[in-house]
């Protein structure tokens, strides 16, 4: 049998059948030229995965999504018939499951809005969702299951249209002796870059950067800190170096207790 | 046929990080990979989205389409694709570090290297996580040049990223016999 790139290129994919992925894999324990090469085959994917993760965290330009703002009064549109209506400045809003709920009933609580638990939310807007979000995290908040339970560099997606993206950064462990992690949140339209520490069995969230495009200058910090005061925030916070994937994984498991 | 214009909307608005991410690593310029992004926004919103066709195929195979016609309008493929003028979303530095021995700017500039057509393919099954299936939809090309783009892509990296100035290029050795 003659291996070729293509052959090891889809064995890196999963797209091989199971009898020539086994009979590769053989090949494979045997011969170190081959193993070699699929070594740096795939050394050159992951680096391209690695180097292009980032960019999906990066907000969609603020008169990209203007474009996509919902109609009203014109709920059904003829396709093909280029009948494009004018674009309204209103908000977008978005429908949320059952798992935004809590989450922004939660955030809602924090900077006083009165909204009652388990009550249906049909639509929140960005600024309720990512108001000031600092405290302890109640246990019902989709972002206390994802800081509990999730990895580093997972992107748990929420909400039924996946309209809010969470995702844990890096764990650390504090000069308090608590875990703590740093962590992102993402709507279309803005992102938040926050550091929440394990306290007994609540997660508080000490510190949170909101970022929200502007019409007129891209970026700008909506509430909280800059992202410098954050980095500066979890240098003077940390001790050592972060858990790595297998330590986290083990925190994890056992449920945070050291 | 008809459809709820906005339920199209909030299908495009969910597809756009995707899409953004596609026109980066085609055009390495945030301002061209701004403009394909509208441009894709634009064109999809008018000529709206065939019944039952996947909303995140469909504005991909757009985005596409765009690209390759911006690229034969300008006859010339300009190096408005400079290399290096694209930052790419920052790292933290734990994730440079499992990166290993590349780094990122090794690797923009190696995918910036690669001919339109693999960068294409490596950047829909790569970083987008189609299937092989899906990426021939979407660049309607047939499943088996989607295979050898691919495979041509990896080894082109593999090339640039070897650093043992004395090895051949993978190039001369392309197959492995038992």
């Amino acid at each position: 049998m003659t291996y070729t790139d293509e052959h090891l290129s889809e064995y890196l994919d999963g797209q091989l059948a199971e009898s020539e992925s086994k009979a590769l894999e053989a090949e494979l324990e045997m011969n170190l030229k081959l193993a070699e090469r699929l070594a740096s085959l795939t050394e050159a994917n992951e680096a391209v995965k690695m180097a292009y993760n980032g960019e999906i965290d990066v907000p969609i330009p603020e008169h990209i999504l203007a474009m996509l703002e919902p109609q009203s009064g014109a709920a059904m549109n003829d396709n093909g018939a280029g009948n494009v209506v004018p674009l309204a400045p209103h908000r977008i809003k978005f429908n949320l499951s059952k798992w935004a709920a809590p989450l922004a009933a939660s955030f809602a609580m924090m900077i006083g809005l009165t909204v009652g638990r388990g009550m249906t939310i049909a639509s929140v807007d960005q600024d309720t969702l990512y108001a000031q979000m600092t405290g302890v995290i109640a246990i019902d908040n989709p972002l206390y299951e994802v800081l509990e339970t999730s990895p580093s560099a997972t992107n748990v997606m929420i909400g039924k249209e996946n309209n809010l993206e969470i995702k844990p950064i890096l764990t650390f462990t504090s000069r308090d002796g608590n875990y703590c992690r740093e962590f992102k949140t993402q709507t279309p339209k803005s992102a938040a870059r926050g550091v929440a520490c394990r306290e007994g069995a609540v997660w508080n969230v000490l510190m949170l950067n909101q970022t929200e495009r502007s019409y007129e200058n891209g970026f700008r910090t909506a509430s909280g800190s800059s992202d410098n005061a954050i980095d500066q925030f979890i240098d003077d916070l940390l001790v050592g170096a972060p858990l790595n994937t297998v330590d986290e994984k083990k925190t994890i498991n056992n449920q945070w207790q050291k | 046929m008809k459809m709820d214009q906005n339920k199209e909307r909030r299908d495009m608005l969910e597809v756009l990080p995707h899409i953004q991410r596609f026109a980066v690593s085609l055009t390495r310029n945030r301002a061209d990979a701004d403009d394909l992004l509208q441009n894709t926004v634009e064109r999809v919103l008018k000529k709206g989205t065939p019944d039952g066709v996947d909303m995140k195929k469909w504005m991909f195979r757009v985005c596409k389409n765009i690209w390759i016609d911006e690229i034969r309008a300008r006859k010339v493929r300009v190096t408005a694709v400079e290399s290096g003028n694209i930052t790419l979303h920052d790292r933290p530095e734990w994730e440079a570090e499992i990166m290993g021995r590349l780094k990122l700017k090794q690797v923009k500039d190696a995918m910036g290297n690669l001919p339109d057509e693999q960068r294409m393919v490596l950047s829909l099954v790569t970083v987008e996580g189609f299937s092989y299936k899906e990426a021939a939809d979407i660049l309607e090309t047939p499943i088996g040049t989607i295979m050898s783009r691919l495979a041509r892509a990896r080894r082109n990296l593999a090339d640039m990223f070897s650093t043992d100035p004395n090895s051949p290029p993978y190039t001369t050795h392309d197959a492995y016999r038992a």
